[in-house]
């Protein structure tokens, strides 16, 4: 956004502090560092992914998605956390956000402009991280440059998806706790549960009752899981891997519909989203 | 009128009472000295004008507006809170800036605020290097945006060194000139008196007592003090209460009413090397009325004692029986004969508390 278009009054309050949030963001290396990181970690799974197997060296394409979107459900959400989770509670405890009640802006307004700022750098590390670390791969392997954008198109669509959904749920963390370090806390708990700790329990009762259960219900169950939506598209997508761990067996006998899985994501970023603002608004309005 | 608060009561939840039926009217131009200790209400009234909370019950009016409905007022409204960290990592140029943006002002005016607050060499730096005293500046330059209105400064001279005190009171007097309306919060600013028009002090969400600096000074009828350096000082002088030896001269508290007499009886005196006297200020009268307060929950409770209401303030009856106040502030006792007038009753009492305000 150029200076220029700021310089009239008139400009919309929400862009004004997306603006202020992205330039955090730059100031605060967060922008620098995720895409950094990213693209390590693209370029690392891509070149290193086999080494568990004994190969060393680029082994695919579908290899290297599957593998990345096993490490990015990991770490994805944890970014997003992190960018979150003081948002709102960090501008009270600063004293800024009573500041900002005082001035001609809506509560709307500065929540979303908040979340658009913040969405917009985790938006843009994504894309530079794991873009740069496909143009390397174009250029370094024999594997087809349509293939390999398409591939890498879709991944970093999902990834977006589910940093955006985690931020939206660490907007809305932001919202409802009484301090940063409890924000924090918060966001570390609900991480662990949704990356770490949710498969295994799923996979526990699966093991435990001996399939007796409905493997529908079980997958089913995967969907209240950003997270797991996640993995599903990135799998669905690229199945031609045979081997397929753990839960995502489960997934296969589903056979969800890849759109269906968008929207579902698309409705892990909007409903916490919504759940966020709700308690913005309830905790502007005492 | 500008702030309009009417038997305005502030609850939260059924226990607490941050605001109990205060009223406050300002005009155009008119400065509010706002003092009271923490928890006196007074981040609760500034938040009622701000719109930022509804009041339990009463009236409150912004520029003839409801806050709570009109957030269009916000505008016209400068705020400064108290403790706020700006952005670390941004410039103070760009935080003004980015203030300026969501106020809908024009950036012409953020270097000229950066040099009026002296902040014109650093207006590049980030906030994290500003000193507590540049920081508040930022703070003070950031409520001038768009040239408000109304301003509400909380603890505005917190981290100040007293040139820039000085300073800021100036701009306070500029501000006012050009008709600007002010409520400065404080828990008490030495100095202020000469630049506010109203003052009014706050104790557990009530209004202690109301009005200009001379109606605070005449209600609390506190003595005046005169430093007196002679060769023979008379064993007594007109109106005199009390005296003591300070260094190498007496300091004698003096009646209010017979300041002229005395003042003219120790001018007279052989070998007079200092004669000095010095009316109570802000300070003396804000402790005065804490304490008074403060005994009044004392006397409350003591047998036999009565209350007496004046305009405004509650005074504690001295008849017999009645608890003796002794509060930090009061650092003594004394019997004096005080004629307070409730409006329709002028009567004459005994107060066995009060007066020597500690300094």
């Amino acid at each position: 956004m150029s200076e220029a278009t700021f310089n009239q009054a008139s400009i919309n309050p929400m862009l004004v502090i997306a603006h202020k949030e992205w330039t955090d963001g730059r100031r605060n290396f967060w922008l620098q560092s995720i895409s950094v990181l990213l693209f390590i970690l693209a370029l690392g799974i891509a070149y290193l992914g086999g080494a568990v197997a004994g190969q060393v060296g680029f082994t695919g394409l579908s290899n290297t998605i599957v593998s990345l979107a096993s490490l990015a459900v990991l770490i994805m959400p944890l970014i997003a956390l992190l960018l979150s989770y003081d948002a709102i509670i960090g501008e009270e405890e600063g004293g800024t956000l009573l500041l900002l009640s005082a001035y001609p802006i809506s509560v709307f307004q500065l929540f979303f402009g908040k979340w658009l700022g913040r969405s917009a750098v985790l938006g843009c590390s994504i894309f530079m991280g794991f873009g740069c670390a496909a143009l390397v791969l174009a250029f370094t392997t024999d594997v087809m440059v349509d293939e390999l954008f398409i591939a890498f198109g879709i991944f970093i669509f999902s990834a977006l998806l589910l940093g955006m959904s985690f931020l939206a749920i660490g907007m809305w963390i932001s919202c409802i706790s009484k301090s940063r370090a409890q924000a924090a806390g918060l966001s570390l708990l609900l991480w662990f549960f949704a990356a770490v700790l949710f498969d295994l329990l799923v996979l526990a009762i699966l093991v435990l009752t001996q399939g007796k259960i409905e493997s529908n219900f079980l997958a089913g169950l995967m969907l209240i899981n950003p997270a797991d939506v996640f993995r599903m598209i990135n799998f669905s997508l690229f199945s031609d891997m045979q081997q397929h761990t753990g839960l995502m067996n489960l997934q296969q006998d589903m056979n969800f519909n890849l759109l269906h899985l968008i929207a579902l994501a698309v409705l892990w970023v909007v409903a916490p989203l919504a759940m966020g603002f709700y308690q913005f608004n309830k905790r502007s309005h005492l | 009128m500008v702030v309009e608060l009417e038997n305005v009561k502030k609850s939260f939840g059924k226990d607490v009472h941050a605001l109990n039926d205060l009223s406050l009217m300002l005009n155009e131009g008119q400065v509010l000295g706002l003092f009271g200790h923490n928890g006196a209400g007074k981040t609760t009234t500034i938040k009622l004008i701000l719109g930022l909370l509804s009041p339990t019950q009463g009236k409150v009016r912004v520029m003839g507006k409801d806050p709570m409905t009109h957030s269009e007022i916000k505008s016209y409204i400068g705020f400064l809170p108290e403790n706020v960290q700006f952005y670390e990592q941004l410039s103070g140029r760009e935080v003004l800036r980015y203030f300026a943006r969501l106020k809908g002002q024009s950036l012409k005016h953020v270097d000229n605020l950066l040099g009026r607050f002296q902040l014109e060499h650093a207006a590049n730096r980030a906030v994290k290097t500003y000193s507590k005293g540049m920081r508040q500046r930022l703070g003070l330059a950031q409520a001038m945006l768009g040239e408000p209105k109304l301003l509400l400064l909380d603890e505005p001279t917190v981290g100040l060194d007293p040139v820039a005190t000085k300073q800021f009171y100036e701009q306070v007097a500029t501000l006012q000139s050009h008709g600007c309306t002010l409520i400065i919060c404080s828990h008490v600013l030495p100095g202020i008196e000469s630049y506010i028009d109203r003052a009014l002090i706050m104790n557990k969400g009530r209004a202690v007592i109301q009005g200009s600096i001379n109606d605070l000074s005449e209600q609390a009828n506190l003595p005046i003090h005169i430093d007196v350096q002679a060769d023979y000082i008379p064993p007594i002088i007109e109106g005199e209460i009390s005296r003591k030896k300070v260094l190498d001269h007496w300091r004698i508290e003096i009646k209010p009413s017979e300041q002229i007499q005395a003042m003219q009886q120790l001018s007279q005196l052989k070998g007079l090397k200092k004669l000095l006297a010095k009316s109570p200020s802000l300070d003396d009268l804000y402790h005065y009325y804490m304490a008074t307060t403060a005994g009044m929950t004392r006397c409350q409770g003591g047998q036999g004692a009565a209350m007496a209401t004046t305009a405004g303030m509650t005074r504690c009856q001295g008849g017999q029986g009645a608890a003796k106040a002794t509060t930090t502030d009061m650092t003594r006792c004394q019997e004096r004969s005080q004629t307070i007038t409730d409006g329709s009753n002028k009567k004459t009492v005994t107060n066995k508390f009060s007066l020597e305000v500690g300094s």
